[in-house]
């Protein structure tokens, strides 16, 4: 039987992800900071988009969940939702070019910070203001990099 | 078969923030989470720590001196205030004695912790701080620093504690303000603290420094919190809002100071 290494990479990187979005962070960049999991979420959708799912959402939303102190669940709620868009929707992420790709991805972190903004106001009584949606351009200029560094990672399998 | 998994799973979320809402089970189960949390946050803040670590280094000596004298000096002028208290408080308990009034019993038994995490979102602002059962630390214990109140502990493990911040959003303390001896619940909001509740036409203005009240059973009395900043009125509701910035340094102290303030007798009683 065939060893699927990306399994392994996969676990990595998202315990990875975890780690630098629990990164304490000045005041001032604490909103700049960029989604980690859920961008490596979509990545390995488009890598694996039959065989990454719903387990890779569980496993990172708990683990977001108890890294946050939230409700648990919260987290999980949001990353399966976008698993599920993206499994459902993989062909447009695998064949549009790089640059086009920036779009749907720009849709789905958009999804994730409102969702975490309306559960800040409803749930916790706090607005978390207008910055509350800077981690979106951060992220959106790393995506490519991300993309690039967890590609090399992934295709170069022992 | 992708519907039937999405579908299951939300609802399966749902139902764990639901209990977790309800019986606050991460919380009870705070020892276990920790053996999984504290190595990713430990991992997380090296890179701050590093940091801290070179700056520290590099940071001249003329720096330290300076500092250090700044120090000495402080200590020299509260030496000299904490002497006066002692004899201000001699004089008050006589006073007190004679007027036949209860005579304030407070321990006086300090501890001063070393702030080791800090985890600041919007939906949690707690401190861990290294010390545990192990030193005698309680759940609901008051946490201070030089400036004012910092928050109280929320949860103990053998050697460090979670310290939940007054600018929290599920904490609430009764404030009493220094200029006019009104009372008020001042609630955390994430970034400071708000007063919900305040009638309209009460004196209260931006600049007031609020104290504690001592009329909860957690923190001591006079302890400085914070300083409004604004008062607002919302056109349709009967309450004013007030902001206050909380006056502890809470997401810059290195150290902070931990105070035995309820009876032993009460403790034993609370050991819920």
């Amino acid at each position: 039987m065939r060893i699927e290494w990306w399994r392994l990479y996969q676990a990595l990187s998202l315990i990875a992800a975890v780690i630098l979005s629990a990164m304490p962070l000045p005041d001032l960049y604490a909103h700049w900071a960029p989604q980690w999991v859920v961008m490596t979420l979509i990545f390995w959708i488009i890598v694996q988009p039959v065989k990454a799912g719903f387990g890779m959402a569980w496993a990172a939303g708990l683990l977001s969940d108890l890294v946050a102190g939230t409700w648990i669940g919260i987290h999980v709620f949001s990353y399966c939702l976008i698993v599920f868009l993206c499994v459902r929707f993989y062909r447009v992420l695998q064949l549009s070019s790089a640059l086009q790709r920036l779009f749907p991805v720009g849709l789905l972190l958009a999804l994730h910070t409102g969702y975490l903004y309306l559960f800040s106001i409803f749930l916790s009584n706090v607005d978390p203001g207008p910055f509350f949606w800077a981690s979106l351009p951060t992220s959106l200029l790393v995506w490519p990099a991300l993309c690039h560094l967890l590609g090399k990672i992934s295709t170069g399998e022992p | 078969m992708l519907w039937r998994k999405l579908i299951s799973s939300l609802i399966l979320a749902i139902v764990l923030v639901s209990v977790d809402y309800r019986y606050a089970v991460v919380d009870r189960a705070a020892p276990l989470v920790d053996l999984i949390v504290q190595p990713i946050i430990t991992t997380a803040s090296l890179p701050q720590e590093l940091f801290e670590w070179v700056y520290g280094y590099y940071r001249g000596i003329e720096d330290l001196t300076e500092e250090n004298r700044v120090l000495r000096k402080q200590l020299l002028e509260d030496v000299y205030w904490a002497r006066s208290i002692g004899a201000l408080e001699a004089e008050n308990r006589r006073l007190r004695t004679l007027a036949q009034l209860d005579v304030p019993a407070h321990s006086q038994r300090l501890l001063v912790a070393e702030v080791t995490k800090i985890n600041t979102s919007a939906f949690r602002q707690t401190i861990t701080i290294n010390r545990g059962t192990r030193d005698g630390i309680y759940v609901g214990q008051p946490v201070l620093d030089e400036r004012g109140v910092v928050g109280q502990i929320s949860a103990t493990s053998i050697f460090q504690s979670t310290v939940l911040l007054v600018t929290d959003v599920s904490h609430a303390l009764l404030v009493r303000n220094e200029r006019t001896n009104d009372r008020y619940l001042a609630h955390g909001n994430g970034q400071g603290l708000t007063l919900r509740y305040v009638p309209r036409h009460n004196d209260l203005e931006a600049g007031d420094t609020l104290l504690t009240s001592g009329l909860d059973d957690t923190y001591p009395e006079q302890q400085r919190v914070g300083k409004v900043t604004q008062i607002t009125a919302q056109p349709g509701r009967d309450f004013l809002e007030a902001d206050v910035q909380a006056e502890a340094q809470l997401h810059r102290n290195r150290e902070v100071l931990l105070v035995w303030h309820r009876k032993p007798a009460e403790e034993a009683g609370d050991a819920d």
